[in-house]
Formats: C-alpha cells, sequence, structure tokens
C-alpha cells in the first residue's frame, strides 16, 4: 500500500515536473516545425521580397528551408485559399508572382496575371 | 524502527515513482515539435528569417513592420542586438546584400559602429520603380567585381608579442593607397577556408582586416571573389634566434592593392 502511493505520488511529481515546473522549451527548431500558419507568413514574405528584388533564385533557396515536397503547389493552394478567404489583394498578387515565377499557373491566378505583380512593396504583407 | 524503514519504503517508492513520471513526460511521449512559432528557430534559420526581413525592410522602409517581424522572430527591436546577429550572419556567409539591408536596419534602430559602419551605408538592394534621384551613399563599400585586379604589395613578418598567437593583419587599398572597407577576403588552409571583411574594426582604417592563426597551420590570404594575388605559406611558427624568447610566434602583415 506504502509502496503504491510513493509510487503513485512520484509519478504525479514526475508529471508535474516534467510537463509544467521544467516545461519543454521549444529552442532550435526548424522551418518544418513552423506552424501552418507561419510556414504561410514565411511564404507570403519570400513572395513579397520576390516581388522587390525578382531573385528566383534566392526565393527558392528561401523556400526550400520548409522542406516540402511540392512548394510551387503550395503556393497554389495558398492563392485558392486566399482568394477564396478575400485577404489582402497585394498579398495575393505577391504569391501570384511567385507561383508564375515557379511555372505554376492556375485559374485562380489568370485576373491577377492580367494585371502585373506589384513591382514595389505597398501596405500589405505580415 | 518500523516507521523509519515505512519512510525509507515511501521515499524509494517516490524516488521511483518520480523516475516513471520523468520517463514517461521526457521520454516515452516524446515532445513533439510541431505548431513552434519563428522565435523557436535555430540560430542558422533564424539568421535566413531575419536577412528576409532586412531585404523587406530594404523594399518598404517600413520600420515599424521591420520591428514586428524582429519580434515575432524573438530579436530585440534594438539596433545593437541586430547589429550582433548580423555579425553572426557575416561570419555563417550571409549574402553580402543582405548584410547590408540589415545593417541598415540595424542602423535605423539607432545602431551605429562596427559591422555597420561597413555595410550600413550601402544601396539598398531592391529594385525600385522609376527612381528618381538614388541618394549616394556616403561611405560606399566597395565590392570587387572581377574586372579588377588586387596584387599583393607587401607582406611582411614580424615578432607577435610576448606570448601571444600569431595573426594576419590584412590590408586593402585602392589605386591611390587608400584603404578600402567592406572587402570580402579569402583565407584557406589545408583543411578549411573562411571569409571575413576589411573595415569591422574602423579604429584601425577601413581597409583593416585580422585573423588569428592557429600553431602549426599554414595559410593563404587574397581578396575574394575577383582577381587577385595570392600571399601563401603565412604562418606562426617561429624559427629559433629570430625574436626575443618571450615571444612565440610571428605575425604578418599582407597589404593588397588594386591594381590600376
Amino acid at each position: 500500500m506504502l509502496i503504491v502511493a510513493g509510487l503513485a505520488a512520484g509519478i504525479g511529481l514526475g508529471l508535474l515536473f516534467g510537463w509544467v515546473v521544467w516545461p519543454v522549451s521549444y529552442t532550435n527548431t526548424t522551418f518544418t516545425n513552423l506552424s501552418t500558419a507561419d510556414k504561410e507568413t514565411y511564404i507570403v514574405l519570400v513572395a513579397a521580397a520576390y516581388a522587390s528584388d525578382h531573385d528566383l533564385e534566392k526565393a527558392k533557396t528561401r523556400l526550400e528551408w520548409l522542406e516540402a515536397p511540392n512548394v510551387p503547389q503550395w503556393v497554389a493552394e495558398l492563392i485558392d485559399q486566399y482568394v477564396a478567404e478575400r485577404r489582402n489583394e497585394i498579398d495575393i498578387g505577391y504569391l501570384v508572382g511567385l507561383a508564375h515565377a515557379l511555372g505554376v499557373d492556375t485559374g485562380q491566378m489568370a485576373p491577377y496575371l492580367g494585371t502585373a505583380a506589384p513591382s514595389s512593396l505597398q501596405d500589405s504583407s505580415p | 524502527m518500523k516507521w523509519q524503514r515505512r519512510a525509507i519504503v515511501l521515499a524509494l517508492a517516490l524516488a521511483a515513482g518520480l523516475a516513471v513520471g520523468l520517463l514517461f513526460a521526457w521520454g516515452l511521449v516524446p515532445v513533439a515539435y510541431q505548431n513552434t512559432a519563428p522565435e523557436s528557430l535555430e540560430p542558422q534559420q533564424k539568421l535566413v528569417y531575419l536577412a528576409l526581413v532586412g531585404d523587406l525592410y530594404a523594399a518598404e522602409g517600413d520600420l515599424g513592420r521591420a520591428k514586428l517581424r524582429l519580434s515575432d522572430l524573438g530579436v530585440e527591436t534594438d539596433g545593437s542586438t541586430l547589429a550582433g546577429s548580423i555579425e553572426q550572419y557575416l561570419d555563417s556567409g550571409g549574402r553580402t546584400e543582405e548584410v547590408s539591408n540589415l545593417a541598415r536596419l540595424a542602423q535605423d534602430l539607432g545602431a551605429s559602429g562596427g559591422v555597420l559602419s561597413v555595410f550600413g551605408s550601402t544601396p539598398k538592394v531592391s529594385t525600385p520603380v522609376a527612381s528618381e534621384t538614388a541618394p549616394i551613399p556616403p561611405t560606399p563599400v566597395v565590392t570587387p567585381t572581377a574586372g579588377l585586379t588586387f596584387r599583393l604589395v607587401e607582406r611582411t613578418a614580424t615578432c607577435a608579442p610576448a606570448r601571444q598567437p600569431g595573426t594576419i593583419v590584412v590590408r586593402v587599398r585602392d589605386v591611390g593607397g587608400n584603404g578600402m572597407a567592406g572587402v570580402k577576403i579569402a583565407v584557406s588552409w589545408a583543411t578549411g577556408q573562411d571569409r571575413f571583411y576589411t573595415g569591422l574594426r574602423p579604429e584601425l582604417g577601413p581597409g583593416y582586416a585580422d585573423l588569428q592563426m592557429s600553431p602549426g597551420v599554414e595559410y593563404e590570404v587574397s581578396v575574394a571573389d575577383t582577381k587577385s594575388d595570392v600571399a601563401r605559406g603565412l604562418t606562426a611558427e617561429l624559427a629559433a634566434g629570430v625574436c626575443p624568447t618571450t615571444s612565440l610566434n610571428l605575425d604578418w602583415e599582407v597589404v593588397f592593392q588594386l591594381a590600376p
């Protein structure tokens, strides 16, 4: 009885220390560990930078950090999502410019490709 | 004595339970690194993100937004903290134009000196729309292009100060003999290589850079990314009787000058 009580109390203490007192501190994580929202924010920022410098290699290198199997497809899906959610038009323009440069063209992108992607950054990206 | 035995049993059970609990919390249910925030990125990847923030600042010129992005990254929005990160980025091989953009951001956040005096005043990397008159930077950083040639005009060995390791001092001058800041220097040795820049210690002149040598290693130094003579055979090894007995190593000074 005493042993069971001691074990139970010890386990409780262990969990208390492991999860509460010394909680896990997230350090040294990678881009792949970011939340989906943060990854999408990052993609929009990369697209915004690409709209400014038109350096596709640099944009690709930055996107490679996400280690996603098909980043162009992801950007295209993000455009669909942003259009559906009526997100910031300028951000959508940046994403369209990047997706187009990455070789992706979808029906959703057509209206934005008609009006050239912004050549200078405006008040939009996060 | 019975209560003492019980106390011992209880303590042992507690300890065992604690071990099981910690094993469970830290081992059996391992931490899943998912949905983390940008501020938890490991240093190298944070620098990648930081360079992006710098590029966007160069394009937008929006300091408030840049501060927000720095905060998201867990980077203090004072210029001096950012300047420290810039030096790390330089050390990790960051691209010059990205370093310049970050340096401008750090300057606009109130920092000055050090790496910022070399990179902070360079033109931004973004391509502005049909521009009016672009401002001329007060002290332009010289980025050597393939057309330039640097000649090795001086290669001098001296006795290092007492009990100090050997140092390679590099000076880079333009055609007129003036120091050139922000010039990338390449150094290599049998098992590795590195890059560093002139002008990071402005008190020693704009064209100054230095590197501490390791014992027994032979170095080659040149101006990077352009045509340059190479200073070879630079080693701290000291022949007997050459220097005072307190001096344990050789220092080198190499001077590169832009050819006319």
